[in-house]
């Protein structure tokens, strides 16, 4: 598990993390959502070892990681902006992650360069971003650590690469309970991946939340109500986060289980009702605009 | 075991990655090595099967500490190797990559700084093997030389690693390329850079200040450059194949050591983020500003003051304002990296200029009282001066620092225990004198609490000769003054003058305790007054010829200094006639003299038009030489007797009485077969002038 507690980070005067804490369990996908600049790298970089935090600790199993080597074998850290040796191929990036970490497999390495099509001995620096991507996603993932901390990782690769990397994601995950954390300003890219988010905004976290427990407390109706009586008692007795109306047609966006909710939009006999399934973004957009931000001036 | 392999192997990935910086260590040592000894082993060669073992002595001194190329080879390696191995620190990127891999800092720099002196050793074993190889073949390979190679890959080894440590220390403080070499410089050059200034200070603006050493006595330790050639030099100076002062050495590993456990500090503290700012400890920001911007504000003022035509304070002051600001506006923007900030930090500025203005009055008034400080006489426990041309008998060799001035050998032995004469003259150089010719005084106090005060004077010739020849005519004087009273080896003598070009003999050891006795005597009984009424005969000088193995010119002849015999030394001319089997007192003089030309150096006052108002006009003084050539016998052998040869005499005003306005070109024949001519300059002591002469040149005295 990875737990940041209080941990604050400052470089001059500009405050990047301000006292986060932060729990991550093991076994699940952790997205880290921020716009630019909201801390997500700086915090990837202190969960790593990279930086040091000026205030509060940052814990892996149970250790502190900073110049702990033992605890660092457990992480591999991909860079938004990885770096390659100059004139190094993929063969010399395994041979020298081969020595840095010995759960590395070389194997793996060998069959993933060859699925993704990508020439090993050819060098690394006539890459384009996206094959770079390629590169550090696959030495990542042949390291076999236990955290794999990933920054904007999937910027930069087409669709089909992304899926392809999502689903070895998901199955390391479930044969050896990998966690990985990605880091990323775009929550469709972690839509179909992550588990648990959390929203980092001016280096604090908003919020940290399961997904699917957002996604069972909070649901989208559309419907349309007999009368404005019925309309009235509906939106009095459940929590709205949400109303929007089109013509005849209510849009609600409301919390609490499912049940609950049927029941009452039976009582009062709608023409017509049905849930519809939210997106990461509605979700995030209703939780925010609780908390009183608006999503859309957070992530784009 | 295991932590041990996987060293190795990351040991292994790091020289992968910095293979260029092999090879290129192999290709440079590789042409200071085998082929470069290739080269001077065959100049050495009379022919296929021989080699001249006096030309050995250019291989031997490449092979030794006289090879200041291979300092410059070393140096550059290692500053080549500091700098490739932690530049990463200048890049977030590879910073990223790096400190996120599962290696504590402390193996990670140990690894890179081995690395760096692996890249250096391994080439230069392999080549100096290839070297040893290079000799054999070429027959010269013997345990000289392989000793002496050995020694010297030690030296260069220790030096290479201090200069390798202190240069890690200016890449970990800095943050990117341009400041990493700034950094570097300020390391190896500011130490030095700050001591000339600190002395041309002192040289501006103290009148008594005195200053006289060479490059390495004054740069003093606070470089490591200067360190490692301070070290080599001092067995150039000795010729020695033994190059090991391992109590040097110790020091100089202890320090490295120190310097290596700064820079493992500095590395763990070394924060991620700051990976390519120009400064990377904020604490090293003020003090590099300070330490930087001072000096050249300093060095501005000085350098505008002494390049105007003037050398006037204004122009100081110009310069000091132009060196701050100057100076302030670089260091802001540098370590900012941007142009913009240039003067950022306004109570660092305040603080800097009110440095510099506090050094400046320091020494332009003089607030320490440099000039009118004195010992007590109580203190004092001896002295030691040195009277401008007087005794300049050239350079003479000392052991230690090889050859030095008459000056500087003075100072450095003359021990006078009765100091009153010397305050006597100091106060008296201090007073106004109408008299135009004045002579330097330089002045040592040993105190008794062991320090040294060092000042110099100014006095007047006429008015303190007295003084002078108190002095002078003391044996320490006269000890202190000359290498002659220092027990040495030596066992041949020779004597130079005019037609006597180094004719040497070899004494035996009851013969040199005979002949030095007497010589010390005669020299010490001879006064001041008495040297200046009289001219040498000629020169002897004291050589050690042997054969030494313990140098690298396998046999030696070295000379030391000469000392004038003069008429008066009676019986030590009896010694050198009888051990030269020749009359030395025959000289020039003795042969058939053609013509004697008598030249006057006539002044005239020439009066220049005054074009002002005022009623007086300058009155200068033109040389018009008067010539009259004699040729009869008759009058020729009226000169003859009292001629004194110029290049015997030291023609300084101040050290003779010969008349210098009234000289003689004496024409004769330098052999017995009156074939060639050849030209003497002589002169005269003013009473010893005939008659005739001065009536033909119209001479009066001056």
């Amino acid at each position: 598990m990875i737990e940041a507690i209080a941990v604050s980070k400052s470089f001059d005067d500009i405050k990047a993390i301000d006292s986060v804490t932060a729990s991550i369990k093991e076994g699940s996908v952790y997205g880290l959502v921020g716009t630019n600049g909201a801390g997500k790298s700086t915090f990837l970089r202190m969960v790593c070892g990279i930086y040091k935090p000026d205030r509060g600790n940052v814990i892996v199993d149970n250790s502190e990681v900073y110049e702990n080597e033992s605890i660092k074998k457990q992480i591999f850290y991909i860079s938004d902006d990885q770096f390659f040796f100059s004139n190094a191929t993929p063969d010399d990036m395994k041979k020298y992650y081969q020595v840095m970490y010995d759960t590395f497999d070389g194997e793996r390495f060998d069959k993933l360069i060859k699925q993704f099509e990508l020439n090993p001995k050819r060098k690394i620096n006539t890459f384009s971003k996206g094959m770079k991507k390629q590169v550090s996603i696959i030495c990542g993932l042949c390291a076999t650590t236990k955290y794999l901390l990933c920054d904007e990782t999937f910027d930069g690769l087409d669709p089909v690469m992304r899926q392809a990397v999502k689903s070895i994601l998901i199955g390391e995950i479930m044969e050896r309970n990998m966690t990985p954390i990605i880091a990323s300003h775009s929550l469709r890219e972690l839509e179909d991946i992550c588990e648990h988010v959390g929203l980092l905004h001016k280096g604090g976290i908003l919020f940290s939340r399961d997904l699917d427990d957002m996604k069972l407390n909070i649901h989208k109706l559309q419907c349309v109500f007999a009368s404005e009586e019925s309309e009235k008692q509906v939106l009095s007795q459940l929590q709205v986060m949400h109303y929007d109306k089109k013509g005849s047609i209510c849009y609600l966006t409301v919390r609490g289980e499912l049940d609950q909710i049927s029941q009452c939009m039976e009582s009062v006999n709608p023409v017509f009702y049905e849930s519809v399934q939210l997106s990461l973004e509605e979700i995030f957009i209703s939780e925010t605009e609780v908390l009183g931000y608006d999503i859309k001036k957070l992530i784009f | 075991m295991i932590l041990k392999s996987s060293f190795f192997k990351i040991m292994k990935e790091e020289m992968k990655r910095r293979i260029w910086s092999i090879a290129l260590a192999m290709f440079v040592l590789f042409f200071t090595f085998p082929v470069a000894w290739m080269v001077l082993l065959e100049n050495a060669r009379m022919d296929e099967k021989q080699i001249d073992i006096r030309k050995l002595a250019t291989f031997y001194q490449y092979l030794g500490p006289e090879n200041y190329f291979i300092l410059i080879v070393v140096i550059v390696g290692a500053l080549i190797c500091g700098l490739n191995g932690f530049c990463y620190m200048h890049s977030k990127k590879q910073v990223d990559f790096y400190h996120s891999m599962p290696v504590k800092r402390e193996r990670l720099f140990l690894i890179k700084y081995v690395a760096g002196i692996l890249i250096y050793v391994v080439p230069y074993v392999v080549n100096m093997l290839l070297a040893f190889g290079v000799s054999a073949i070429n027959g010269v390979l013997s345990q000289k030389v392989i000793s002496l190679g050995l020694q010297m890959f030690l030296v260069h080894f220790v030096f290479y690693l201090l200069n390798y440590s202190i240069i890690i220390l200016a890449v970990l403080l800095t943050g990117n390329f341009v400041i990493n070499l700034l950094g570097v410089a300020v390391f190896l050059f500011y130490g030095p850079t700050a001591q000339i200034l600190l002395v041309s200070l002192k040289d501006t603006f103290y009148e008594t200040y005195y200053f006289n050493a060479n490059f390495f006595e004054f740069a003093g330790n606070n470089s490591p450059l200067v360190v490692y050639a301070k070290y080599l030099q001092q067995f150039n100076i000795k010729q020695s194949m033994d190059v090991l002062n391992m109590t040097q050495l110790l020091i100089i590993f202890i320090v490295t050591a120190g310097f290596v456990v700064l820079d493992l500090i500095l590395y763990k503290r070394f924060a991620s983020e700051q990976a390519g700012k120009a400064l990377v400890f904020k604490w090293f920001e003020t003090i590099i500003k300070v330490f930087v911007v001072v000096p050249t504000g300093l060095g501005f003022a000085l350098l505008f003051q002494i390049i105007s035509y003037t050398n006037s304070l204004g122009w100081f002051v110009f310069g000091g304002l132009v060196g701050f600001l100057f100076a302030n506006a670089v260091m802001e923007m540098v370590v900012n990296m941007d142009f913009r900030k240039a003067f950022a930090h306004r109570i660092l500025w305040a603080v800097n200029g009110t440095l510099i203005f506090l050094a400046s009055c320091i020494f332009i008034f003089d607030l320490t009282g440099f000039d009118s400080y004195l010992p007590k006489e109580s203190k004092v426990e001896s002295a030691a001066v040195y009277f401008g041309n007087l005794d300049n008998e050239g350079t003479i060799v000392d052991k230690e620092k090889g050859h030095i001035s008459t000056e500087k050998y003075q100072l450095m032995h003359m021990k006078l225990t009765d100091v009153k004469p010397v305050f006597e003259l100091i106060k008296r150089s201090k007073m106004d004198s109408s008299e135009y010719r004045y002579n330097r005084l330089v002045v040592k106090f040993t105190l008794k609490n062991g320090k040294t005060v060092y000042r110099q004077y100014l006095f007047a010739t006429l008015d303190n000769q007295d003084m002078v020849e108190t002095i002078y005519d003391t044996p320490e004087y006269r000890e202190g003054s000359s290498s002659l009273y220092l027990d040495r080896k030596w066992n041949t003598i020779s004597f130079r003058d005019n037609i006597h070009e180094d004719k040497e003999v070899q004494l035996n050891e009851q013969q040199k305790k005979e002949f030095l006795s007497v010589f010390r005597e005669e020299q010490k009984a001879m006064s001041l007054s008495d040297k200046k009424n009289s001219v040498p005969i000629g020169y002897i000088a004291l050589y050690q010829h042997e054969e030494d193995e313990s140098k690298y010119y396998n046999t030696i002849s070295f000379k030391w200094e000469e000392y004038s015999v003069y008429p008066s030394y009676s019986q030590s001319i009896q010694l050198l006639n009888q051990y030269m089997q020749e009359d030395l007192t025959v000289g020039f003089l003795d042969k058939k003299v053609v013509s004697v030309k008598a030249i006057y150096n006539k002044l005239e006052e020439k009066i220049y038009e005054d074009t002002s108002d005022s009623k007086d006009a300058d009155k200068v003084y033109e040389i018009h030489p008067v010539e009259k050539l004699y040729t009869e016998q008759k009058d020729i052998s009226e000169f003859l007797p009292n001629l004194k040869p110029g290049s015997m005499a030291n023609m300084d005003e101040w050290a003779t009485s010969l008349n210098q306005d009234l000289y003689f070109q004496v024409e004769y024949y330098f052999n017995d077969r009156d074939q060639y001519t050849t030209t003497e300059t002589c002169y005269m002591f003013t009473e010893n002038v005939p008659d005739f002469v001065k009536k033909d040149l119209g001479y009066s005295q001056q």
